[in-house]
């Protein structure tokens, strides 16, 4: 039990400080200035290539990244559950906290699109049903 | 169009350029101050310049100094009471408030994008 928490927790640390760097890097670039101005009439190709990348960063790369280090306890889908369900576990304070009323913003608003085409991509590489939760309890390996 | 515009043209592409490579801004002011002079006198122009202000607002951060004059420099196109006229004058308000974001608020319209 002691090892799952601190798999559970030291993976968590890891993925909300990802997060957050990554958030703090585009923001001192003021990309989100060049996001919020993305038009179709005059497309910002800079901007537009950026977007993406952040999106692929924050979602995809923090449990790829992680993988490598705990291979030997945690599969590549264990991590990436371990991830959403962080992500939820934020989600869930920034909304108790009312800080979607307070900073006009939604957090993590194509989360659920990333855990389903993952959970789907990863099913298929392992050609057997692996789920990747977000809002359930951690499960132990059996 | 005559060899003046001409001129005028060649000079404002030349400072574009310019900008773009972070140089000599002040040249740039100074060109688009004699293409203000001259703009009544030709008109087609005008149509030149929509996309060369176009063609700033993909550079980074300005000089508020220069934003001001181009905004002065669209303002003073009366005749050209255009939707494009409105959306280059909101883009240039927007482009002169890039220096006054906090960085909280460069943070919020990261985190709008998660």
């Amino acid at each position: 039990m002691k090892k799952v928490l601190k798999q559970f927790f030291g993976q968590g640390i890891f993925y909300i400080l990802f997060f957050g760097l990554v958030v703090l890097v585009f923001a001192f670039f003021d990309l989100g200035f060049r996001w919020d101005n993305l038009n179709i009439d005059d497309l910002d190709v800079l901007g537009y290539i950026t977007l993406i990348l952040f999106r692929l960063i924050i979602y995809i790369c923090p449990a790829i990244i992680m993988y490598p280090f705990v291979r030997k306890k945690c599969s590549i889908s264990k991590c990436y559950s371990l991830q959403f369900c962080w992500y939820s576990i934020l989600l869930a304070l920034y909304n108790l906290l009312s800080l979607d009323y307070i900073l006009k913003v939604d957090l993590f608003s194509k989360l659920d699109s990333f855990v389903f085409i993952l959970g789907f991509v990863l099913s298929l590489i392992f050609n057997k049903q692996l789920p990747v939760e977000t809002t359930d309890k951690f499960k132990q390996d059996k | 169009m005559d060899k003046k515009a001409k001129e005028l043209e060649g000079i404002i592409r030349s400072n574009i350029k310019s900008i773009k490579d972070n140089k000599n801004l002040s040249s740039l002011c100074d060109g688009l101050e004699e293409l203000r002079k001259s703009m009544d006198s030709y008109d087609s122009l005008w149509t030149n310049t929509k996309d060369w202000f176009k063609r700033l607002f993909k550079f980074g951060k300005k000089k508020d100094l220069c934003i001001a004059q181009l905004i002065d420099i669209v303002n003073d196109f009366d005749k050209y009471k255009t939707e494009d006229k409105r959306k280059t004058i909101n883009k240039l308000t927007e482009l002169s408030k890039i220096k006054d974001r906090t960085f909280l608020e460069k943070i919020i319209s990261v985190l709008r994008a998660s």
